[in-house]
């Protein structure tokens, strides 16, 4: 009881004892914002990855055709939800006067895209309808598309936002795109010649807050796609790739196998190719898919947490240098409690105990604090930006409109942990030295 | 003499000096290290992009380029300020592999070899021409054929050192090349009734390596004529996308900036019944910082707020010496006593810590700057050690386009945060010591207080 009671007294009486707490919340702040908002990131690529490709992703070396037939056969599976083809083209689409964009074409199966993704919360405007999106197109003769809002306008660099209104009223417009298909070939091979292009209508934006994808891709409908790239061949139905989406409950790393044995009962009875083919087919979650970034993102990560981590460890010298300050000035106060009856170990007690409430009480705020930063950094950045005109976030750098803010408990407990053990080592020497007080010495002079 | 020769005394003899030393040596040793390689990432891309862009550039972000170059170029070269300078086309294009028969959307750059190589380093970054740049553009096993220099990213593979593999041989390559063209009101050229876009066949001449990561997977060189003709370009009035400008020695970039602004004005002015006035409107004429500000800029923020960060480590370092020197100076109550009664005076006693702090700062600084030289020279082995031993790399090079880690902190850094260390020393310990001057030697040696 004494012990715990002369803990409290020096944590209330000792005004440097603020000094060490607010030491200890900072450093338990800053390691817990950088490693929640770092993981946070990881976590927005990936979540981004599985709500844009689906929950597997099936990519063949070469491309094929009759994806129809493969597609009937995934939604068969019983840990299939549904699937969706993609073929894709990289192209120019040229959109008003000077205006021509080097871009990705991306062939698409609107109906199942949505069945497979949340896609149609992406549109612009189709989001606000009930009614499943579709490809619209006021002219027969045009071919109708999405295109991504970053194709079109840059947000605005000091908001880094949409503007939306003029976004919209693009929705209608006419471009041009070409996929580079010769139309006439020349004898000769050095001199120019021309290639197809189509006239299309801009039917909706596609808006992901994923910059990237909102600044190179256009969508449009995979039978338009396969006439542009291979004339007018019916029936053709090729495709490159195709994102999957798992049935609820299912963890898409199980149902890998599922796929691959469609895939190479598909290969080699519906397309009559060798099965070494079918076995060269990369099949994986779309998490894994990203896996070689988010690894070396993780890694950044824990470069970053050992250099704060060393700066932090100057606390623990802080602490160290603060609690050999106590036991110095409050020799005497040891020596009659020694003097009274108190064990060497008591004395240990009493500043490893107040080590403790300093670790607590610092690593508490830390959390709080941190979770503050964490939760309210869109906040702060935009605060930040209005009173220095600094912008800190930009889509076009950071890749999301808004950076991802989801608060780690797993990095919360472990610092929490990790602060409260620093601010206990950094007791235990003084708390030593404390102990090591011979009554008789230090009495002696009174 | 006692207030040169008492620190001294007190850091030989004191224990608290050496972790107050060490503090001092940790912080120094992480901010020179943090801030070379910070520091060395930035520079070397400003320095890339200052090389590949050149001091100026007058440009327009519209494809449809402006006119009336050539006479501007003209008035450019008979600046006494002006080296070099350049038409550029800056256009983007779908190039198709013959060999892969794969098709990627790139940036296509027109340069003219003969005066782009003296006004950028371009030069540099080529393998086969390298010694001759002029030919860049001329396949050398066939000097007939239209050549294009790749960027290297686009056709080889980054290995896990961030080396590409070389062929010994130029290897003949083909690509279509395809570019909308554009009139100059922007609007595509009709090929008779249809809408059309161009296309060429190219061979590869060289490829390029410049070390910027989005230029060399994005970009594919033609010479300036090829590219004007297949954007369009060439309709007249005959335009261009950009002039790159090169300052002659001993010009300052805001100066020769300055100069070419005053210049284009003045160019426009006398344009003013051209019939391409309109193209003038979306001119810029830019340093190459602000050229390319939207790369730029988040590096350099990232170091300044890196910067910020590392304040954190000195303020901590001002705390722990303040913390000692409150404990050292709570000890040595007597003895500062004693020295008041025989004469001692405040300063002097200030000065006995003051110069104290000063020893501690210049030994840690000294210990951290070692350490941290000696750590920076061995850190790209250390590294190639660790992925030897652990897989373990700090950058994974076929990610990011970068070489060695930069390990070069120069002079200024280790100076500057030398200094700054020892300023954290003295603002640490500048309360304890105005404490230590202020107290009275009557009240510290009263038989009571002893």
């Amino acid at each position: 009881m004494l012990k715990f009671f002369l803990a409290l007294r020096y944590l209330k009486k000792r005004k440097i004892v603020f000094l060490s707490i607010a030491a200890v919340m900072l450093s338990t702040s800053l390691l817990i914002t950088v490693a929640s908002l770092f993981t946070a990131f990881i976590r927005a690529i990936e979540l981004n990855a599985s709500e844009y490709l689906g929950d597997i992703v099936l990519e063949p070396t070469i491309q094929f055709t009759h994806y129809d037939l493969l597609i009937n056969r995934l939604n068969a599976n019983d840990k299939i939800e549904a699937a969706t083809p993609v073929l894709s083209a990289s192209g120019l689409i040229y959109l008003d006067a000077g205006n021509v964009r080097a871009v990705n074409f991306w062939g698409i199966d609107l109906a199942s895209r949505c069945r497979v993704t949340n896609f149609q919360d992406n549109l612009l405007e189709q989001k606000k309808i009930e009614t499943p999106a579709q490809f619209k197109s006021s002219d027969e003769k045009n071919i109708p598309v999405f295109t991504g809002i970053a194709l079109l306008l840059e947000p605005d660099p000091k908001t880094d936002k949409y503007d939306i209104a003029k976004a919209e009223s693009y929705i209608g417009k006419k471009a041009v795109i070409t996929t580079g298909t010769t139309a006439n070939s020349s004898a000769n091979s050095t001199a120019i010649t021309t290639s197809r292009s189509s006239a299309v209508t801009i039917s909706d934006i596609v808006f992901t807050s994923v910059y990237d994808i909102d600044k190179r891709f256009v969508f449009i409908p995979i039978d338009d796609l396969s006439v542009l790239l291979f004339g007018g061949e019916e029936n053709r139905k090729a495709a490159d790739v195709i994102h999957i989406k798992c049935k609820g409950g299912i963890n898409p790393e199980d149902a890998i196998e599922s796929v691959r044995k469609v895939w190479i009962e598909f290969v080699t009875q519906d397309l009559g190719w060798p099965a070494s083919f079918a076995a060269d087919a990369q099949i994986m979650t779309s998490m894994q898919k990203q896996a070689e970034y988010t690894d070396e993102l993780r890694k950044q990560m824990a470069v970053l947490l050992v250099v704060f981590g060393i700066i932090s460890a100057g606390i623990v010298v802080l602490i160290f240098c603060i609690f050999y300050m106590i036991v110095k000035t409050k020799i005497k106060d040891l020596a009659i409690v020694k003097s009274i009856g108190a064990s060497s170990m008591d004395v240990i007690s009493i500043f490893l105990l107040f080590g403790l409430f300093i670790g607590i009480i610092g690593a508490t705020g830390g959390v709080i604090f941190g979770y503050l930063i964490t939760h309210y950094i869109n906040a702060i950045e935009q605060f930040i930006s209005s009173l220095f005109g600094l912008k800190l976030w930009s889509s076009s750098v950071y890749m999301f409109t808004k950076i991802p803010s989801h608060f780690d408990w797993f990095w919360a407990i472990l610092f929490f942990a990790a602060a409260i053990a620093a601010s206990v080592l950094g007791a235990f020497i003084p708390s030593l030295i404390a102990a090591k007080t011979s009554p008789v010495k230090i009495l002696r002079y009174e | 003499m006692y207030h040169v020769i008492l620190p001294f005394k007190l850091f030989k003899s004191n224990k608290l000096t050496i972790v107050a030393v060490l503090a001092v040596a940790v912080s120094v040793f992480t901010v020179i290290v943090v801030m070379t390689v910070m520091n060395g990432l930035t520079v070397d891309f400003i320095d890339k992009n200052h090389g590949f862009y050149s001091d100026c550039i007058v440009s327009t972000n519209s494809l449809v380029g402006f006119a009336d170059y050539n006479d501007f170029l003209i008035m450019l070269r008979s600046q006494d300020y002006v080296q070099s300078a350049t038409p550029v086309i800056n256009a983007y294009g779908l190039v198709q592999s013959s060999n892969s028969g794969k098709s990627q959307a790139l940036n296509l750059m027109g340069i003219d070899p003969a005066n782009h190589f003296k006004t950028t380093n371009l030069a540099e970054s080529l393998y086969y021409r390298k010694d001759n740049p002029q030919l860049a553009l001329v396949p050398s096993y066939n000097s007939e054929l239209p050549g294009c220099v790749i960027g290297i990213d686009l056709i080889e593979y980054r290995d896990e050192w961030g080396n590409y593999k070389q062929w010994a041989f130029l290897p003949r390559r083909s690509y279509e090349i395809t570019c909308f063209p554009l009139s100059p009101r922007g609007t595509i050229v009709k090929t008779g009734t249809s809408i059309a876009a161009n296309t060429k066949t190219y061979y590869q001449s060289d490829n390029s390596n410049t070390g910027l990561a989005k230029v060399d997977g994005t970009t594919v060189y033609l010479a300036f004529d090829e590219i004007q003709t297949l954007s369009g370009m060439n309709i007249e009035p005959k335009r261009t996308s950009a002039i790159f400008v090169k300052f002659k020695k001993g010009i300052g970039f805001d100066r020769g900036v300055e100069r070419t602004t005053a210049l284009w004005n003045f160019f426009v002015k006398n344009k003013g019944d051209s019939a391409s006035l309109n193209l003038f409107k979306n001119v810029n004429v830019q340093d190459f910082k602000s050229y390319k500000r939207e790369t730029i800029a988040p590096m350099e923020k990232e170091r300044a707020m890196m910067l910020l960060l590392f304040l954190m480590v000195g303020v901590i370092t001002i705390f722990i010496i303040f913390v000692i020197f409150y404990m050292i100076i709570g000890r040595k109550n007597k003895d500062i006593g004693i020295l008041k009664s025989i004469g001692a005076s405040g300063l002097g006693i200030m000065l006995v810590f003051l110069r104290y702090a000063v020893l501690i700062g210049i030994v840690g600084a000294i210990i951290g700057t070692a350490a941290a030289l000696i750590f920076l020279d061995n850190m790209n082995d250390l590294e190639g050690w660790l992925y030897a031993k652990f897989g373990f790399q700090m950058w994974n090079r076929e990610i990011y386009a970068i070489g060695e880690i930069p390990n070069k902190p120069g002079v200024a850094l280790p100076v500057e945060v030398a200094v700054s260390a020892i300023i954290a020393c003295l603002l640490g310990a500048a309360i304890p010591t105005i404490r230590a001057a202020r107290q009275n030697c009557v009240d510290i040696l009263r038989v009571n207080q002893i």
